[in-house]
């Protein structure tokens, strides 16, 4: 290779570029886990060594109790539970809206493909705004249900995206030759179009399934009733405005011998909400950034 | 005509009623949930005080907008929103097109692999935990202050602090977008045809003037429409996590027009007024995205529309 011995001292400032790229990396990569580490250090840790600061990397006077604290806690559980449900029925909701939405809009021979098309997209530019959605959901009685956090839940951007991923990988010709053999549009939606978007259905789903099981502030707005209470507003209870819940009062006492405080059941708390995500996190980023990339080409 | 437009679409309809049936429950649900919404509007026009409905309320004309005028709360909340606007535009936003850049002088491979996963890890965590971790690690006996501790320092009640919430607040929004908002530039640098490096190479340019002379240039197009639509969330900050993160004891910093809407709009029930504070900040960030289509257009020949 000519060019190599010809440049000489480009290549040492090569070599620096590389370099510091890879220094940059490896902080960022510090700083992106380190939060992380020290939550799950605390976590196992015994309270008097973390209150003393002798926890940074690793647990010191290692138990579970705070965990047990945790996952003993009726309101933890329920959250859990029902966070489970919502996130279910809003995912499953939105995807089969999406599908029945975006099939219509990606059909270049129907008539009513635009003014549909911007009926939704105005929606995307202009809102009443946060009092007049309240007051909506107040007059519609939803309050205190589980239609307040799932029914809302059609997004016109996933719509548009399933309709690019429609029109860009499915031949209309598709339709054409399936409506001469006498098939109507529902069978040519759930037989042809359903199988043929496994793709974006996936990143679609697991976009949903991590929008819902992140998703607190409708649940603030309109869920009073605590036995209704998805996770992220148990663990905001906990974790932001400080309120132990009621089970934590009465056990955090007993247990302090056994090395737990307060702070060591929030950390065990965060470890426990973001467990599910950490664990589909391989499965969950392949998807996502193939969503993104197609999100990206907006027709 | 009249009557021939509607046997036009009524045919219409029964050739393609699957369709329509299709259309019909999002076009409802949106109806519903994003149109009716927009009648609220009205409401800052009215004096409506939750009794009765909002058509019976009185007409009050701008009693609001003047209201608004003379709330002295308006101007620190709108100088905060400006400022974390401002700040995030700074920050925020050059730090994924900075990381992307970083990324893509790493040789491909499993440590580059690795570094953008992690890199997208803190997206997916909901903003509850992410507020719940920086307050156990800025605790007055959190790791942070340990450590500042042990060198000497004073410890810092930082999640009270009011002069340390911007710096928080744009340190954490980094923290969770920068990897994920890379990725849009990531792949804008790999749809650069690699003759092009070649060519580089061959004319014997390094590796900082291949940054500078081929990929920035060829990220210039993403970079203009990202930066038009920061601008359009500019006024609207994270209101989510704000109000997760202060306090009263940071409103002095922290307080930004969305937040106030909640607080004074909603909490306070001031319905009205809160409304006619939310349009303003609307209009204003209707205004910015405007002016900044108008300004991109002018430097980089990129604009939406």
């Amino acid at each position: 290779m000519d060019l190599k011995m010809r440049n000489y001292a480009e290549h040492r400032s090569d070599l620096v570029v590389r370099a510091v790229a890879l220094i940059a990396s490896l902080l960022m990569i510090f700083v992106m886990l380190y939060p992380f580490i020290y939550i799950v250090a605390v976590s196992f840790s015994k309270n008097e060594y973390v209150t003393m600061g002798m926890v940074t990397w690793l647990p010191k006077g290692f138990n579970l109790n705070a965990y047990r604290v945790a996952l003993s806690d009726p309101l933890i559980i329920r959250g859990y539970i029902n966070t489970i449900f919502y996130t279910s029925a809003g995912t499953v909701l939105s995807v089969g809206l999406t599908l029945l939405t975006a099939y219509p809009l990606a059909i270049k021979q129907f008539r009513g493909k635009k003014p549909f098309l911007i009926f939704l997209t105005f929606t995307m530019y202009f809102s009443g705004g946060l009092i007049p959605y309240y007051m909506l959901v107040q007059n519609l009685h939803m309050k205190d249900t589980l239609w307040a956090l799932i029914l809302p839940g059609v997004s016109v951007w996933y719509i548009i995206i399933c309709r690019t991923f429609f029109q860009a990988n499915i031949p209309i010709e598709l339709r054409e030759s399936a409506l001469m053999d006498g098939a109507n549009d529902l069978t040519i939606l759930t037989r042809i179009y359903t199988p043929l978007s496994k793709p974006i259905l996936a990143t679609l789903s697991l976009w949903l399934i991590v929008g819902h099981w992140n998703s607190w502030f409708n649940a603030m707005l309109f869920i009073e009733n605590q036995n209704l209470y998805p996770l992220q507003l148990v663990v905001r209870k906990v974790l932001i405005t400080f309120e132990p819940t009621s089970h934590m009062r009465s056990i955090i006492a007993a247990y302090k011998p056994a090395g737990v405080s307060e702070q060591t059941v929030r950390s065990a708390i965060i470890v426990v909400t973001i467990l599910p995500i950490v664990m589909i996190y391989p499965f969950l980023q392949k998807y996502f950034v193939k969503g993104i990339m197609i999100g990206a080409i907006k027709g | 005509m009249q009557s021939s437009y509607f046997r036009v679409l009524w045919k219409d309809v029964v050739k393609d009623k699957w369709l329509y049936l299709f259309l019909a429950p999002s076009i409802i649900l949106v109806f519903v949930f994003s149109y009716v919404p927009l009648y609220g509007i009205v409401l800052a026009f009215k004096n409506y005080n939750g009794l009765t409905s909002i058509m019976e309320s009185k007409w009050v004309g701008l009693k609001y907008f003047e209201l608004i005028l003379k709330d002295p709360l308006i101007p620190r909340a709108f100088m905060n929103t400006v400022k974390l606007g401002v700040f995030s535009l700074l920050f925020c936003f050059p730090a994924p097109i900075l990381l992307a850049l970083i990324f893509n002088e790493l040789k491909q491979g499993k440590f580059k692999k690795f570094a953008q996963s992690v890199s997208y890890l803190p997206y997916f965590i909901s903003t509850v935990i992410i507020v719940g971790m920086m307050k156990e690690i800025l605790a007055i006996d959190g790791v942070v202050n340990h450590f500042l501790r042990s060198i000497g320092l004073q410890a810092i009640n930082f999640m009270s602090d009011a002069s340390s919430f911007r710096t928080i607040y744009i340190s954490s929004e980094i923290w969770t977008g920068i990897g994920w908002g890379s990725i849009l530039y990531l792949a804008a640098i790999s749809s650069i045809p690699d003759e092009m490096y070649e060519a580089a190479t061959m004319d014997g340019a390094n590796r900082l003037q291949k940054i500078r002379h081929i990929t920035f240039p060829a990220l210039l197009p993403v970079i203009s429409i990202q930066f038009i639509l920061s601008v359009g969330l500019l006024l609207g900050a994270s209101f989510e996590k704000i109000i997760l993160m202060y306090s009263p004891a940071t409103y002095e910093t922290a307080d930004i027009l969305a937040t106030y809407v909640y607080r004074n709009g909603l909490q306070n029930a001031n319905y009205s007024y809160g409304v006619a504070v939310g349009l303003v900040n609307s209009v204003l960030s209707f205004l910015l995205v405007f002016f900044a289509n108008k300004v991109m257009r002018r430097l980089t020949g990129y604009s939406f529309w």
